[in-house]
């Protein structure tokens, strides 16, 4: 019996000392994997942070890419304006002693001046390739688009390059019998487009022949107007192929020498191709020629935005438009035309949407059509004229019906012709849509300073602020405000030094000063303020009547604005 | 005859452009700043002005404005002349109250044409 107990104590013992080795194998085990988390997480946290820093590097090195590439655009713009000046000079009096030579009848003198000239010009056209190419890079160039008969084009640019293309003995053909009909596109570029591939073809092609060919083709998916160049001249290998489009890279630095150029009119080529939304293919062959061919969408450059009676962009970068025609045509045509200029375009139907819209948006101008249904556009006029909220918008009449002095009686700021032309409605709109006011506050008080900043910021001024006189009169300097709006009393240079400043210096006398002050003036301060528009008193807080008072004097008739246009 | 003001800093451009303009039998007065414009124009009274945009002191967009500003001269055919093409500058002319835009090199036979035009009475054009 006893015996069995002793086994049992023994086989207890055993147990215990087994699970305690076990539990001390978990407790390393565990010690074990503990560890290792904390290592695998220190090492996510070390990835992850190397991850961010890379990013971040990355970054950095494509903001530092786009920056040298915009200083890049922008030095080249900038070059191309200072060797304008000097050219101006040298093809004007070369043109002057044309004349006079020609009067004198010193035929060999003309015939120098004119190489003179002439190389002037070529000048001027490289001047203008990089030009184009900055322009291109910077995004400031805008498409114009409308519909151009495709025959005309091709007949106007055979006309033009005929003498280049029959330079170097060479047989120029042209292929293009079938019915054109019209495309929707920018006629310049398409223009530059062919007259950069002919004259390159011309260019490396001696006694041999230069193929134009235009067709309209069925596409993937859409309707295409196919242009394709063949020339039979020194054609490339695949190397220069490659490099063909990379600005700055003429195929070799013998080419260059040998037959001139900025080597940049195919890279225009090709960017210009892809704004009017079509491709640039090349095919080539060393001493065999070269097979340049384009296909552009007939309808214009298709994205969603552009699709027909889309909306598109209605801010735009030179403010919003308000479109008002029951022609679904006519606005489409006008939103395209207005959107390439940089407006933002809404549209209506009729008077009584459009001054729905008007009343919802605040445009900063309105087109209007005068024959509509429901409300007509003379009914629409008066009903504006008679809200106080709108009645500053400006509205230009568009209309066939030519009552120029019913619109200005009721209060029209222009009047334009249909069919539209182009140029004269957006001179219009560029001579009435102002950009909101720009002001000038200049207050030593800090506080006040913010409140009054914040009050005409939420009333859609621009502002700027200046904490002293010196202050206010470097950013009158640089800015040009549209309104100063000026304390008095200030530490260093003060309110009148400002305002006697301002006075004195023709470029600024006219921009418009509000006082606003709680010092009590006496009649020699009147005396020295009397340049300015208005007086105001302070009592802490902003006036009540204080952005009234601001728009209304910021908005005063601009230059060149209506006075006297219809 | 008509007198046509023109403001230019740069003196050969200056001189190549009144020349041309006194062959092509206008009368021209000229300064290389802007400043004081508006005192000149009311004592030079000129026809039209032909404006640099890219001047010292005060530059052609400023000065257009301040002549624009003087009711009288609401109407006085003002033309900008610069070396800047960017379309830009176009639309920044136009908004200070150009009335035509020319770019350097001047195509002179261009500039003739747009001047005349201008120099037709405000109807005419418009109508």
């Amino acid at each position: 019996m006893s015996e069995d107990i002793e086994v049992l104590k023994r086989t207890l013992e055993r147990e215990r000392q087994a699970r305690k080795q076990a539990e001390q194998l978990l407790e390393v085990k565990s010690r074990e994997v503990y560890l290792k988390n904390t290592e695998l997480t220190a090492l996510a946290e070390r990835l992850e942070h190397l991850v961010e820093e890379r990013t971040r590097e990355l970054e950095e090195a494509r903001d530092d890419a786009v920056e040298a590439n915009r200083s890049k655009s922008q030095f080249l713009a900038n070059m191309s304006h200072e060797l304008r000046t000097p050219l101006n000079a040298i093809l004007g009096y070369s043109e002057i002693l044309c004349e006079d030579g020609e009067a004198a009848g010193q035929t060999e003198v003309v015939s120098d001046l004119k190489k003179i000239r002439s190389a002037g010009m070529h000048l001027l056209s490289l001047i203008n390739d990089v030009l184009d190419l900055s322009k291109i890079e910077a995004g400031q160039v805008a498409l114009y688009e409308e519909s151009i008969d495709v025959a005309q084009l091709v007949a106007d640019v055979v006309s033009t390059m005929q003498p280049i293309l029959d330079k170097n003995q060479n047989r120029f053909e042209v292929q293009a019998e079938q019915e054109l009909g019209n495309v929707w596109t920018d006629v310049t570029k398409l223009r530059q487009i062919l007259y950069n591939l002919l004259s390159n073809g011309a260019k490396f092609t001696s006694g041999g022949t230069v193929t134009l060919r235009v067709e309209r083709v069925t596409g993937s998916d859409r309707e295409e107007l196919f242009i394709s160049v063949r020339d039979t001249g020194i054609g490339m290998t695949p190397a220069q192929i490659a490099g063909l489009f990379v600005p700055f890279r003429q195929a070799d630095a013998s080419t260059s020498r040998k037959y001139g150029g900025t080597g940049l009119g195919l890279t225009i080529t090709e960017r210009f191709c892809k704004m009017l939304g079509g491709t640039l293919h090349v095919e080539s062959e060393p001493g065999v020629g070269s097979h340049f061919s384009i296909r552009l969408p007939v309808t214009g450059p298709s994205d969603e935005s552009r699709t027909f009676g889309a909306e598109g962009d209605t801010q735009g970068r030179l403010g919003t438009v308000l479109v008002i025609d029951d022609d679904p045509v006519v606005r489409d045509l006008m939103r395209r035309m207005l959107t390439s200029e940089g407006f933002g375009v809404i549209t209506a139907g009729d008077g009584q949407e459009g001054l729905e819209r008007a009343r919802k948006e605040r445009p900063a101008a309105i087109t209007l059509d005068v024959l509509m249904p429901k409300l007509d556009g003379w009914a629409f006029l008066s009903a504006l004229q008679a809200d106080a909220e709108l009645s500053h918008i400006p509205v230009i009449v568009v209309s066939i019906v030519d009552q120029r002095g019913m619109g200005l009686a009721l209060g029209a700021s222009a009047f334009v012709p249909k069919p539209i032309e182009r140029e004269r409605l957006v001179n219009e709109l560029l001579k009435h849509v102002r950009p909101p006011a720009n002001v000038l506050v200049v207050d030593d008080d800090l506080d006040c300073l913010e409140l009054v900043e914040r009050t005409l910021l939420e009333h859609g001024l621009e502002v700027t602020c200046a904490d002293s006189g010196e202050r206010a009169l470097g950013e009158i300097a640089v800015k040009h405000p549209d309104l100063v709006l000026l304390d008095l009393k200030m530490p260093g240079l003060d309110g009148f030094d400002v305002v006697e400043h301002m006075q004195q210096n023709e470029a600024l006398r006219s921009i418009p000063i509000l006082v606003m002050t709680s010092k009590d003036l006496n009649d020699e301060d009147r005396a020295r303020l009397s340049g300015v528009e208005l007086v105001l008193e302070k009592h802490g807080g902003v006036p009540t009547n204080l952005v009234h008072l601001v728009q209304r004097l910021a908005r005063r008739p601009r230059p060149g604005a209506p006075a006297g246009l219809l | 005859v008509t007198k046509v003001l023109i403001i230019e800093d740069n003196e050969l451009n200056l001189d190549m452009l009144s020349r041309r303009l006194v062959r092509a039998g206008f009368e021209v007065v000229s300064a290389p700043t802007a400043l004081g414009i508006v005192e000149r124009v009311r004592s030079e009274q000129p026809d039209l002005i032909l404006m640099d945009l890219g001047l010292p002191d005060v530059d052609g967009f400023t000065a257009t404005a301040l002549v624009r500003a003087e009711p009288s001269f609401a109407e006085l055919p003002i033309v900008a002349l610069t070396a800047h093409a960017m379309a830009e500058d176009r639309e920044r002319a136009i908004a200070a109250g150009c009335d035509a835009f020319e770019t350097k090199p001047v195509d002179f036979t261009g500039l003739l044409t747009k001047i005349r035009a201008l120099l037709t009475p405000r109807e005419t054009r418009h109508g």
